[in-house]
């Protein structure tokens, strides 16, 4: 063993691999990532089936992963060790200019958004006699333009609204674009998360009370409350060491919103004290909630997060806006519609999530 | 289970390593097999069975050819029961689906497919077994007589899933050598170059190998002809960097177990033509070809046309040792074909043109990459026309941005630069232990935060 001193790297490096493999041992086991957002995977309950088809293994290997010792230590190191090798992204998030973030979108495949936008035109075809409009939010790289470095992978905006606006054919088409970027120098979206920000849902809320003859609230008939260290969805995926916090804001608002039997108030503030803080809108997403407002007429919302923050803005204008979720929604919408007979019908959605979505031709289904 | 995992490392290598090192002398051999079996064992229990079974089979025929040597017929049966069952299972698995599915589209018959994925390192322990078998056969060695041994042979998971392709008479004696196996030199080495492997692999290759995964999302018809040309490029370092570091990782505990594998990469990319690309790209496995396939055949001993013939079958079982699929046989074919204009004239051109030479050279390992990398025909139709047709598309300037410096690193990596480095400073405890911690430890941080980690041996 005196010929140790002459090999100190295999001790040093011994010492280190023992070392890290039984402190993690011994760590704690946490359950959930604050930085991630997510909760980490539990130790896999063990089956025959899941030995002989290797789902049991795999799962050991994931929780090992998942509660390595001193994890967010080790995601901040690598943040670091990418930011050295000139990397402009990680994990599907592409890094803009001040701290912005922006879902990296590289396929050119729209095939689903054509499927989508004909599925509401059609939609639209069979609720003619009533407002039925579709907005489509674009997302912060469409609208920040002078924010997103040259030549990066993020979606093409103005494509889609053109094929949207030549395509959407039996009802109206709510072009915000122009209006949120003649805002742009505000903030109007978050830098860390993907979603528009309240007073960029403001503008667009305009747009629409707007282009469908609607009187509505200017700006200032608003009280705007903010909380700071906000840190969203991009950022739960990027990671990046540097990351400049958002602050989130919502506007006073003392509606109920009922979801099933149960009636709450329309935030949920003690989402607040948490990562997610933009879950305190409209309590999540549901397949069918009801807020009550105090204005005239019914409103039936169809729609994906950004409608999240947009919704209170409309509580002074109609007397019921009813908010459907596609994705959780298990009934069909026609008979709903003329049993509530509504006055307008919009649909909300923007621009990345009817890329991708597959529950949009529901509108159509279950009739 | 994936060497470029924390399982792996923090898990599997910590209590491998500490049992093998307390357990006495004549237990570490079990030690590496009851391992190893659950290594392989370890992502399909199911395949257990087919482990056992060719351990048994090789074991008890070689043990049979040994004892009826004088009789050749029960020597010949012998050898054949064996190389039956061991290519029948590679075809099989590996093999079956292919041949099924183009009897259907050549005849229209509906034979319903197997559908199974291949068990773990079956192309690898399949040619292993073999060799040793035939090597008996041949009475180039002994028998081996203790099936512990033997099954910490076939089954040894350093070299298990990715090679290099280790011959029984490799580690034939450190085998049975139980006192005095290794020793903290060689523990030493291998420790370097276990975590060389992992930084080859966790570091560069995955960091690479993310642009080649771009071009495909972006789909090829939306490319342009540069990021079709950089894609494929960073597939070549991607693979290069990937494969030759699951070698080096094997290399590595191999050397801290006691064994001396044998070298599986040197340097292919600076090679002045494919004669000598194919003696540093995969080496044991090229060799395990010429020893068993090639020279057997008469290699070129018999005359030119003959020799030819022979080139032409080895390609042809290189291909398709690759994947079932006819792009890898085509990739075969087209070294075939590359191998033989340089016999026949252009290895002499090259030598006296060294700077073309690499060019060339380079170009045409480009080339296969892209029948390599892209099994659907017609995607495959689609990318050349891209690389060739100069049109417009998706810019490279993104991607030269956000991988810019990973290339630059990985093309240097690939140079005898780094080679030259490590050997000034592989023996300045100062300078190395520095560098190999500092790369433990990075690699850590990425395996934590996996967000790409592919394996790319599943075909094999």
């Amino acid at each position: 063993m005196k010929d140790m001193k002459k090999y100190p790297l295999v001790i040093v490096f011994f010492t280190v691999l023992f070392a890290l493999s039984v402190f993690d041992l011994f760590s704690p086991v946490k359950t959930y990532s604050e930085l991630e957002n997510r909760d980490l995977a539990e130790f896999p309950t063990f089956s025959v089936k899941g030995l002989l088809n290797g789902k049991y293994m795999s799962g050991i290997e994931k929780f090992t992963e998942d509660h390595f010792i001193a994890r967010d230590a080790w995601i901040s190191l690598k943040s670091v060790s990418e930011k050295a090798l000139g990397k402009k992204e990680n994990n599907g998030v592409v890094y803009g200019k001040d701290g912005y973030l922006f879902t990296k979108s590289e396929s050119k495949d729209y095939s689903q958004f054509e499927k989508n936008i004909s599925a509401i035109n059609k939609f639209m075809d069979r609720h003619s006699d009533r407002i039925v409009s579709l907005l489509l939010a674009p997302t912060a790289p469409g609208v920040m333009t002078d924010k997103v470095y040259k030549d990066s992978p993020v979606i093409d905006t103005e494509y889609m609204l053109n094929y949207a606006r030549d395509n959407i054919t039996n009802g109206k088409f709510i072009d915000v674009l122009d209006v949120l970027k003649s805002h742009s120098d505000e903030y109007i979206y978050y830098k860390t998360d993907h979603h528009w920000t309240t007073l960029g849902a403001y503008y667009a809320y305009e747009q629409y009370m707007y282009d469908t003859g609607n009187k509505y609230m200017t700006l200032d008939g608003f009280d705007f409350v903010d909380v700071s260290d906000f840190l969203g969805t991009h950022y739960s995926k990027s990671k990046n060491y540097d990351v400049v916090p958002d602050t989130l804001s919502y506007i006073e608002c003392d509606a109920d919103i009922t979801v099933g039997e149960e009636t709450l108030p329309i935030y949920d503030k003690s989402k607040l004290e948490t990562r997610d803080k933009y879950a305190m809108f409209l309590r999540g997403n549901n397949g069918l909630a009801a807020v009550k407002g105090n204005g005239n007429g019914k409103i039936l919302i169809i729609k994906d997060s950004y409608a999240n923050c947009f919704v209170p803005f409309t509580v002074g204008d109609y007397e019921e806006i009813d908010i459907i979720d596609l994705r959780y929604l298990t009934m069909g919408l026609d008979s709903y519609i003329a049993e509530k007979d509504f006055d307008e019908i919009l649909f909300l959605y923007n621009c990345e999530t009817i890329l991708t979505d597959q529950n949009i031709p529901k509108a159509n289904m279950f009739n | 289970m994936v060497f470029s995992s924390i399982f792996f490392v923090f898990r599997f290598v910590v209590l491998f390593f500490a049992l093998y090192y307390i357990m006495p002398y004549k237990y570490k051999n079990l030690v590496i097999t009851v391992f190893s079996l659950i290594f392989y064992s370890w992502g399909e229990f199911r395949y257990f069975p087919i482990m056992l079974a060719t351990i048994l089979i090789n074991y008890i025929c070689s043990l049979i050819i040994e004892k009826k040597r004088e009789s050749k017929a029960v020597a010949n049966v012998s050898l054949a029961v064996a190389a039956v069952f061991s290519l029948g299972m590679l075809f099989f698995f590996k093999y079956a689906d292919f041949f099924i599915r183009n009897i259907n589209s050549f005849t229209g018959l509906k034979i319903g497919t197997i559908g199974l994925s291949l068990p773990l390192g079956i192309s690898f322990y399949t040619f292993q077994t073999l060799s040793y078998t035939i090597d008996v056969w041949r009475n180039k060695t002994a028998a081996e007589k203790n099936i512990i041994n033997f099954a910490a042979f076939v089954t040894m998971f350093p070299q298990l899933i990715a090679g290099p392709i280790v011959k029984y008479t490799d580690i034939s004696d450190k085998l049975n050598t139980y006192k005095g196996r290794y020793n903290l030199q060689g523990i030493n080495e291998g420790i370097k170059l276990f975590v060389f492997g992992l930084a080859k692999k966790v570091l560069i290759s995955n960091n690479v190998g993310m642009l080649w995964d771009d071009v495909q999302a972006i789909g090829f018809a939306n490319v342009s002809t540069p990021l079709a040309w950089l894609g494929i490029v960073a597939y070549a370092l991607h693979i290069y960097f990937d494969f030759s570091g699951y070698s080096l990782m094997a290399i590595g505990m191999g050397k801290m177990m006691g064994f001396d594998f044998p070298d599986n990469f040197n340097l292919p990319y600076i090679s002045k033509s494919i004669t000598e690309f194919w003696r540093r790209w995969h080496m044991t496995l090229g060799g395990w070809f010429r020893e068993y396939v090639y020279i057997p055949l008469g290699g070129n001993r018999k005359g030119m046309a003959r020799q030819i013939f022979n080139m032409f079958v080895v390609w042809f079982l290189t291909g398709f040792w690759h994947g079932a699929e006819w792009n890898f046989m085509f990739w075969g074919l087209y070294y075939f074909a590359l191998l033989v204009l340089e016999k026949t004239f252009l290895l002499k051109f090259l030598e006296k043109h060294p700077v073309f030479a690499r060019f060339y050279t380079l170009f045409a390992v480009v080339i296969g990459w892209a029948i390599f990398a892209v099994t659907d025909l017609s995607r495959l139709g689609l990318f050349f026309t891209k690389l060739f047709s100069f049109t417009g598309g998706v810019s490279v300037a993104y991607y030269i941005k956000n991988y810019g410096i990973s290339l630059v690193i990985a093309i240097l990596c690939s140079t005898s630069l780094t080679t030259k480095i490590y050997e000034k400073i592989k023996d300045n405890d100062a300078v190395i232990i520095p560098v190999v911690i500092a790369l433990f430890v990075i690699c850590t941080a990425y395996m934590v935060d996996s967000t790409y980690n592919p394996f790319i041996y599943f075909r094999f």
